[in-house]
């Protein structure tokens, strides 16, 4: 739905005006409140993630209380919340490739491109590879115990991993080479859109970042 | 072992983000293309770690994996670790974008020195069957150990606020040092075994 270069920007600038700022204010909300009018239907998917992901900032909090400083502990917690509840209603159900391309398309060059590209690619091989050794493992019927014996299978499928991807990496730098790879980058124009919702939240994030209105803390 | 976005003051912020943009640029800068595939293998193995999760007692932890990324690229383990994080950040929102130069930094320098141990293991030597799995174990517990001790740095830096969380990252690392280098241990031993070529 939004543009993934516009995404990565966004949250870019997003993140760290919040993460160096000493105060929240209510526009900060602006464009949280836009994505997730965008993004309803996953909303409360997206809100039991971010419960999840609270579990360290929550113990940041606690240890700053410990030190009596309400101010801070509150500040860490909702900044916190914000940059990462934006960046999760941002990137909800966006596809690797799409942000491959995203990644692509900031012109940061072409082995980042490249880097990114590959990556995203041997992620989605190397994770079939491991969930083929999980079945393998339940039909061997491995038993998932604290044993010197269950690390040692573990460390295997470690092991097991790391050969298959070393493998299937000097299969891609040998074609490579075959087909005369150059380091440029070729992709289908026309396959990301910068549309309304891109340029909507560009201006609300504007906004919300010069317009300092009603402090929150 | 990812700090979260707006816990830390921009003093560290900053710094640590400047620091790492010029190691990342000045890798990729030197970088040869012929290279970027495997960088991208053990990227993605990195990214998958966070999916293995190891059984302790009544739960079960998440490997790392970054002294074995390192002990296998050396100084571009940098760059792979680089890629793995920012698509953590993107997809599972471990860590962030304005916390990726600390991050980066807390993970990806110690784990270079599981490439030392790995050169050191090859070495032939009297006492090679005993400092030989001595330096597999050390690539994972030491690159972890370094990410703890940078971890609970950062925070005592952070302020005095955070010793207690400080001290509680330190600690409740201590079994995932252990965890993860009986990993490598075992791990290494395998491809010493199967592809002995890999590790030089």
């Amino acid at each position: 739905m939004i543009n993934p270069s516009i995404s990565l920007l966004c949250f870019f600038i997003f993140s760290f005006f919040l993460a160096l700022s000493g105060e929240i204010y209510l526009t900060h909300l602006l464009p949280i409140i836009f994505l997730s009018l965008i993004k309803f239907r996953y909303f409360f998917e997206i809100l039991k993630r971010l419960f999840f992901l609270n579990l360290f900032i929550i113990l940041v909090a606690l240890s700053v209380i410990l030190s009596d400083n309400y101010h801070l502990a509150l500040l860490i917690f909702i900044r916190s919340n914000l940059i990462i509840l934006f960046g999760l209603l941002l990137f909800h159900k966006m596809d690797f490739y799409d942000m491959a391309f995203g990644i692509s398309r900031l012109g940061l060059g072409s082995k980042i491109s490249y880097l990114f590209y590959f990556c995203i690619r041997f992620i989605q091989i190397a994770k079939m590879d491991f969930y083929k050794f999980k079945r393998t493992l339940k039909a061997r019927n491995f038993s998932h115990t604290t044993s010197i014996f269950a690390y040692q299978t573990y460390a295997n499928l470690v092991a097991m991993l790391f050969l298959g991807a070393f493998e299937k990496s000097q299969i891609l730098e040998k074609t490579m080479q075959i087909r005369g790879f150059n380091g440029k980058f070729y992709k289908l124009e026309n396959s990301l859109k910068f549309g309304f919702y891109d340029i909507l939240l560009i201006i609300l994030l504007l906004i919300s970042l010069i317009f300092k209105q009603g402090v929150l803390i | 072992m990812h700090i979260s976005e707006g816990v830390l003051k921009p003093e560290i912020i900053i710094p640590s983000s400047v620091v790492a943009g010029v190691l990342v640029v000045y890798l990729l800068y030197r970088l040869n293309y012929k290279d970027i595939p495997k960088i991208a293998c053990m990227s993605a193995i990195f990214f998958i770690a966070s999916f293995i999760h190891v059984p302790l007692g009544p739960t079960s932890i998440h490997l790392i994996l970054g002294g074995l990324v390192g002990a296998f690229l050396g100084v571009n383990a940098l760059l792979a670790i680089f890629a793995g994080l920012l698509l953590q950040a993107l997809f599972f929102g471990y860590g962030g974008i304005s916390v990726l130069g600390v991050n980066l930094l807390m993970l990806a320098l110690p784990s270079i020195l599981g490439r030392y141990f790995v050169k050191l293991s090859l070495k032939e030597c009297k006492y090679q069957k005993i400092y030989q799995p001595i330096c597999w174990f050390l690539v994972g517990f030491i690159s972890l150990l370094g990410s703890a001790l940078i971890l609970s740095g950062v925070l005592v830096l952070n302020g005095k606020e955070f010793y207690a969380i400080a001290s509680v990252a330190l600690a409740s690392n201590l079994v995932l040092m252990m965890v993860e280098g009986i990993i490598s241990l075992f791990a290494i031993g395998f491809i010493y075994k199967v592809n002995r070529g890999l590790l030089n």
